[in-house]
């Protein structure tokens, strides 16, 4: 009888133990579920952390979060204002797109932000912790508006008052648009985007999936023309069937895009740019249409220039705060000049 | 075959081009009435300013380059395939589009304009086929099949390296630049485009014309033509250059576009035989009915533009298994 209490004794404290392991490890772990869909344990609080998707570089930075990146996608370091706002950025290793395993493995980094499915999955295969994090929602973007903040959160719990803090900017912002454009008989108004990333001209759009569908139909009413192309490379004659009302240019190649649209054949006769209804969109440490801290002020800046007889932002005010709370910068007034119109921290054009 | 028969094909043929011409003009994913363009013909062009500038900026120039492209691979395909004594023989063999392409490739990587991305194409697609003959000149063997060969190892030694320089490329942008670029397309022909390819198709189409007979002749090989009185290595290598001049700035204007120079010649064979006196003028209109037509598909049903190797590739494949068919012997050939 005694020897069976014991037995009993000791697999209770053998329970017990375990039990407590398995405490310790969920403690330095945690599941997120990432923009694809998968379920994926990550490692809490991450050290060193490769973002190789371009999407999550801004946020990573402007969350206090800079000494837990490891590495940056080389595009999003090839930018003048990134360097301008984060001066350590040779701290950061230099990521290409696809990069192998044993790049990761050799720089022993914790976690892969990887912008595409198949480089996580392959990624996790070769052992190593990856979510994809995309530019891309699925089927669209309005579940994701805060998906980005919330994933950080959920891994660096640490973010809590300034992920809070964003998120509270946003959902303020998108409840006042929202709440300006619903008390208006509004005409529902076609926009065509240009993404001046690459110099790939007029045709080179987002399609359907991304950010910008969500802001202009979801919050600003209006129809989002590359939602319906099956392509992001229109041809010439599709964008002049289309005659979008309203076209934002947006990139590091938006100024020499906006010069060409308002010259080129058969370009110049859209009625976008016969009405004047061709905007750019600012670009600081990323392209601001693209989900970042300046999120907010994003949407500020196209409600002034969709809908200028309902919204009048600050927007330089709104930038100065932004940049000071999330990047500890003050930006004078001349830099914020240059970065609402696109142009590199020195007043130059950003794709000389 | 009949010299009413012939005059009565190219009569035919020219009557369709240019109906097909005029209706690259009217067709696209731009719908334009007949009335409008007839207006516009007329010279109202006031009242349709839309469609003027559709028609005079975006249409005409790419039709008139798909024509002089068409037919400049196509008549190249010919002389090629005579010449090598090989009917299954295309521009490609030489090496000429596969140096065209690595041109390209390291001027897109180098981020040169597009004026000098077609130089840059046409000049590597020249320098490949001097290549070829230097090789096949080293052999000591004037033989169209050493030429072939020569051709067959420059033209791997050209993927090859188009390979290494795709590797190399930028992931975003150079390699999805290089990548289309490789599937052909006249999206970004500019009528300063068509001032440069004119003059090079239309003088090296019009010599081979002029020389049809020696071609006839230079095709029945070396023995032949040495019997005939004839230069046999002087007109081959005229003809090998005229035929390449024509492929490589075709290339260098519109990308790599495959199975016409391969399919064309085959067709009008079918048709009038295989002298050049009758072939030449036929495969130079057909070809050029051929890819306004191809680039009329690839620009009107979808929103993006289709690559033009795709829709030859779907045209060209069925129509060489029924010239297959029908003409086994050229496997023989």
């Amino acid at each position: 009888m005694k020897k069976k209490v014991v037995i009993v004794g000791i697999l209770f404290m053998m329970v017990f133990v375990l039990w407590g392991c398995n405490n310790v490890d969920d403690s330095k772990t945690v599941t997120v579920v990432d923009m694809v869909g998968d379920t994926v344990e990550v490692p809490k609080s991450p050290q060193k952390v490769a973002v190789i998707a371009r999407a999550a570089a801004d946020m990573m930075i402007g969350f206090g979060l800079a000494d837990s990146v490891d590495g940056i996608y080389y595009s999003v370091l090839d930018n003048p204002w990134v360097e301008f706002i984060y001066p350590n950025i040779d701290d950061f290793y230099s990521y290409d797109y696809n990069e192998s395993a044993e790049l990761f493995l050799s720089r022993e980094v914790d976690l892969i932000l990887a912008p595409e499915q198949y480089i996580a999955e392959g990624l996790r295969d070769s052992g190593l912790n990856a979510i994809t994090v995309s530019l891309y929602g699925n089927p669209n973007y309005d579940d994701y508006m805060f998906y980005l903040a919330d994933l950080i959160n959920q891994i660096w719990p640490e973010t809590d008052n300034i992920v809070n803090q964003w998120k509270t900017e946003l959902n303020f912002t998108l409840d006042e648009i929202t709440n300006g454009l619903d008390s208006e008989e509004i005409d529902t108004r076609s926009i065509y985007y240009v993404r001046g990333d690459k110099d790939r001209g007029i045709g080179y759009t987002d399609t359907g999936g991304s950010l910008l569908q969500t802001v202009y139909e979801t919050y600003f009413k209006m129809e989002y023309i590359g939602s319906s192309f099956e392509s992001n490379k229109p041809s010439a004659e599709e964008i002049m069937l289309r005659n979008p009302d309203v076209i934002v240019i947006g990139g590091k190649f938006q100024n020499k895009l906006i010069d060409d649209i308002n010259t080129l054949e058969p370009y110049r006769l859209l009625s976008a740019v016969t009405q004047n209804q061709v905007h750019n969109i600012p670009i600081g440490f990323v392209m601001w249409e693209q989900n970042s801290v300046v999120l907010p002020i994003f949407i500020s800046d196209q409600a002034n220039k969709l809908y200028p007889d309902l919204f009048d932002y600050d927007i330089s005010d709104l930038t100065k705060t932004s940049f000071e709370t999330y990047f500890n910068i003050t930006l004078t007034d001349e830099q914020i000049s240059y970065m609402l119109n696109g142009l590199s921290p020195n007043g130059s054009q950003m794709y000389n | 075959m009949k010299k009413s028969t012939i005059l009565t094909y190219n009569f035919v043929l020219v009557f369709i081009l240019l109906v097909v011409f005029v209706s690259a003009l009217i067709i696209g994913r731009y719908q334009i009435s007949l009335s409008a363009f007839f207006q516009i013909l007329k010279g109202s062009d006031d009242l349709y300013p839309v469609e003027t500038s559709i028609i005079i900026n975006l249409r005409l120039p790419r039709t008139i380059i798909a024509l002089l492209a068409g037919s400049a691979l196509s008549v190249s395909g010919l002389v090629y395939q005579e010449t090598f004594q090989n009917k299954l023989v295309s521009p490609n063999f030489l090496g000429v589009s596969n140096g065209a392409s690595v041109g390209a490739a390291i001027a897109i990587i180098l981020g040169l304009s597009t004026f000098f991305l077609s130089v840059s194409a046409f000049v590597f697609g020249i320098g490949a086929m001097f290549i070829t003959i230097f090789i096949a000149n080293i052999m000591r063997n004037n033989s169209p099949t050493i030429l072939i060969l020569s051709g067959i190892i420059v033209s791997s030694f050209m993927a090859a390296t188009l390979s290494l320089l795709k590797y190399m490329a930028e992931n975003e942008t150079q390699l999805a630049t290089i990548t289309y670029w490789l599937m052909g397309s006249f999206e970004y022909s500019k009528i300063s485009d068509v001032f440069i390819l004119a003059p090079i198709v239309i003088i090296s189409s019009s010599i081979l014309f002029l020389i049809r007979w020696r071609i006839n002749i230079v095709a029945q090989g070396p023995s032949e033509a040495q019997t005939q009185g004839l230069n046999y290595n002087f007109y081959r290598l005229v003809i090998i250059i005229l035929a390449t001049l024509m492929t490589a700035s075709s290339v260098a204007f519109a990308g790599v576009i495959g199975w016409v120079g391969l399919v064309v010649p085959h067709i009008i064979r079918l048709f009038v035989g295989k002298n050049t006196k009758h072939t030449i003028p036929l495969v130079i209109l057909f070809g050029a009915i051929f890819m306004i037509i191809t680039d009329i598909l690839s620009r009107s049903f979808t929103g993006a533009e289709i690559p033009l190797s795709a829709i030859t590739g779907f045209l060209g494949t069925p129509i060489f298994i029924f010239i297959l068919l029908r003409k086994r012997s050229i496997i023989n050939e």
